[in-house]
């Protein structure tokens, strides 16, 4: 069953390997490169002058966004049509007349499909990981999307996600486009629910200090993610928005204190395990469905 | 040994054929008792038709006593059939008469139908198309 | 597993699919040792009847045997084949490939025997199944179904897609194995002529129902088709199929009358003017003749 699932995706595998491969190499040019600027002249602006951005400076910009839709071309486009793709074309009938249990083809398929895959992957996002460092002073920290997502382990988790949702969705559909076009609806999803919750893996830390004008954005330490700055009045209430309408507006607001609620960037890696448990979780619920779907429901 | 030709599209039954030829061959002299029949594997490689046919036609035989059934050896034939010598003087008189038709504008369906017709009326039996 | 188990038998067999039944209340018996014809009009269920046997699809109603033992999930049962309609084959694997995926996923497969059908047909294990034509693939599946060495083929439509050679050849291939194994077959098709030399048991189902099931020489026997004048028929209402008028002649399909009224030319239907008959009969007025 090893031989025919490895046989049916070599293809495939070796194909995504090589792009992800290629990925890697892109990457590493990056970190490469942008510790090499920083080591020549301690940044890419100083003094005020600011040197025309080098190609590893773009390119760090884009590079996030770019993995994040590699993310969702090797789930998606690998996972997608494991299963759609052979009932389209009637093939699954040669294979759940043999002597093979429907589970184990299923499962069989599905595992070494998304293993060799998902390995890469995760050491693309650690790579990643150590290559976005030198932009964190720059561009916030590893704790803000898309870089948190791209980075770490979360890489790995969310193709691993995508992929089995593709799959499980063509066991169902049996059409190929159609559950394309619905696993890029579930990883939208997904992808903005895990955007709006991660701040809710712990408790933020906060710094108050007194309502005044130096104390209207207080600073945090350095790669912190800042959930909210926030203004409190003597009775308690939260009056930020006064705040900030009279800031353009130039009336008189009579606040107590100030707060900011962040996550320092100790907890990145508690958090990337936190997201990727979720994840986890999530896929092999997913993955449950599919085999009460080989049991029940895939026939024909 | 005996090849056997089933007509598809004929009203017989592939295994009434079967008998009638093997029925025709004894009679004719063209199996002798002794002589072995094809086994089913032989006839399907000929003529694609079901093996089951063949061994029922075979058993139709054996009970009839016409042919014997030798358990991992084949089915041979047991005795003759009627007095019908391939050289018999009838089937030259037979010859005659024909030419005689044919010169006198009988088709082949004429004389089908003639010799049909008088044979049911000699041997007295239902059609059997 | 005694001999006389039948080799798929059914109980009040129902299989719905939302609101349509594609096979209603079916109870038959296939004996073993023979080669049935399952035959009907397209849409009367007979995919759909092979499915149920080859553990594709569970029924909703009643219940199916494959040599005693229901079929599962876990694969086509121990003992028996199945060759779908669209023999379906991995095209871009080559012959040998796909005779190793029968090799692997397979408990019982014999190497030697499906070499050696590939081999009588001619066909080359190095090239790919997507350069065959359409009878080649038709012997690869075929090849894919024996070397399991099962007791029952079940074949979908298999003549369907082949030059009357290739058809010939695969009808020879699978008498051999009939006559050499005592192999059981049910295979279905919607031309009933090219089936009636090869089967000797039918199995008649239109609209999902069961209408014939039986040795095909005691079906045809049991019918003659009788040419006489026109007018009232002297035959009881039961034992009329079907009544052809004609101005002159009325032509009339009996079943279980005996020959022999005067005034009345009797002859022995081929098995496709009985099933033909009763098919017609079904559409008209859905109901089955009596026994």
């Amino acid at each position: 069953m090893t031989w025919l699932a490895w046989r049916q995706q070599r293809v495939s595998i070796l194909t995504v390997l090589g792009i992800i491969a290629v990925c890697a190499a892109v990457t590493a040019y990056i970190g490469i490169d942008l510790r090499a600027i920083n080591a020549e002249n301690g940044g890419a602006c100083e003094g005020g002058a600011c040197r025309p951005p080098s190609l590893s400076v773009i390119l760090a910009n884009l590079w996030p966004w770019l993995l994040l839709l590699l993310v969702f071309m090797v789930g998606a486009l690998t996972g997608g049509p494991l299963f759609a793709r052979e009932a389209e074309k009637g093939t699954h009938v040669l294979a759940l007349t043999q002597s093979v249990s429907r589970i184990r083809w299923w499962a069989t398929k599905l595992v070494l499909g998304l293993v060799p895959v998902v390995v890469a992957m995760l050491g693309l996002g650690l790579l990643n990981g150590w290559a976005m460092e030198p932009t964190y002073f720059s561009y916030g920290g590893p704790l803000l999307s898309p870089i948190f997502q791209t980075t770490g382990v979360a890489l790995a988790a969310y193709t691993l996600f995508t992929f089995v949702v593709a799959a499980v969705i063509g066991s169902a559909l049996k059409r190929t486009v159609g559950t394309v076009a619905i696993t890029v609806g579930v990883f939208l999803v997904a992808s903005l629910a895990a955007v709006a919750f991660r701040p809710m893996y712990a408790e933020p830390e906060q710094i108050t200090k007194p309502y005044g004008d130096e104390n209207l954005f207080i600073e945090t330490p350095e790669g912190a993610l800042v959930i909210e700055h926030a203004h409190i009045d003597a009775n308690g209430n939260n009056v930020s928005d006064e705040v900030f309408e009279c800031l353009r507006t130039g009336c008189n607001v009579v606040a107590e204190y100030s707060t900011v609620y962040y996550h320092p960037i100790e907890r990145y890696w508690p958090f990337q395990a936190s997201e990727a448990a979720a994840l986890t979780v999530l896929t092999v619920v997913i993955a449950a469905g599919g085999v009460w779907i080989m049991r029940t429901r895939y026939s024909r | 040994m005996i090849r056997f030709r089933i007509e598809r599209r004929a009203g017989a039954p592939p295994y009434r054929q079967l008998i009638q030829q093997v029925k025709q061959a004894v009679r004719l002299g063209r199996l002798e008792p002794g002589d072995r029949l094809p086994t089913a594997r032989e006839v399907v490689a000929d003529t694609a038709i079901n093996p089951n046919t063949v061994f029922k036609a075979y058993r139709a035989l054996e009970a009839e006593g016409l042919v014997e059934a030798r358990a991992g050896v084949g089915t041979f034939v047991r005795k003759t059939l009627g007095a019908v010598a391939v050289d018999t003087p009838l089937r030259s008189e037979l010859a005659d008469w024909l030419r005689r038709a044919r010169a006198e504008g009988l088709t082949f369906e004429d004389v089908e139908a003639l010799m049909k017709d008088t044979l049911d009326s000699q041997f007295g039996r239902e059609t059997d198309t | 597993m005694s001999v006389t188990t039948p080799a798929v038998a059914a109980d009040g067999l129902g299989v719905r699919f939302g609101r349509t039944h594609a096979l209603r209340d079916c109870t038959f018996a296939l004996p073993s040792g023979r080669i049935s014809a399952l035959v009907g009009p397209n849409g009367a269920g007979k995919t759909t009847l092979m499915h149920v046997a080859a553990g594709l699809l569970s029924p909703t109603a009643g219940s199916l045997t494959v040599w005693g033992e229901t079929p599962g999930t876990y694969g086509a049962p121990e003992g028996m084949a199945f060759v779908s309609q669209a023999k379906p084959l991995y095209k871009r694997f080559t012959v040998t490939d796909m005779m190793r995926v029968g090799r692997k996923l397979n408990t019982r497969w014999d190497t030697d025997l499906a070499d050696k059908l590939v081999a009588e047909a001619g066909i080359d294990p190095a090239r790919r199944v997507g350069a065959l034509s359409a009878g080649q693939r038709t012997r690869v599946a075929l090849v894919l179904a024996l070397a399991r060495r099962p007791r029952l083929v079940v074949l979908d439509e298999p003549f369907a897609d082949l030059d009357p050679l290739a058809r010939t050849d695969t009808m020879k291939v699978l008498m051999r194995a009939t006559a050499d194994d005592g192999l059981t077959v049910l295979l279905s098709s919607h031309v009933i002529a090219e089936l009636e030399d090869i089967c000797d048991h039918l199995l008649l189902t239109a609209r999902g129902g069961v209408h014939l099931d039986g040795d095909i020489d005691t079906i045809v026997d049991e019918h003659h088709i009788a040419v006489g004048p026109a007018g009232a028929l002297p035959f009881t209402p039961d034992a009329v199929v079907e009544v052809l008028p004609a101005p002159r002649q009325t032509t009339v399909m009996l079943r279980g009358a005996a020959p022999g009224t005067p005034g009345w030319e009797f002859t022995r239907p081929r098995l496709e003017d009985v099933v033909m008959a009763h098919l017609r009969r079904m559409s008209t007025d859905g109901r089955e003749v009596a026994a």
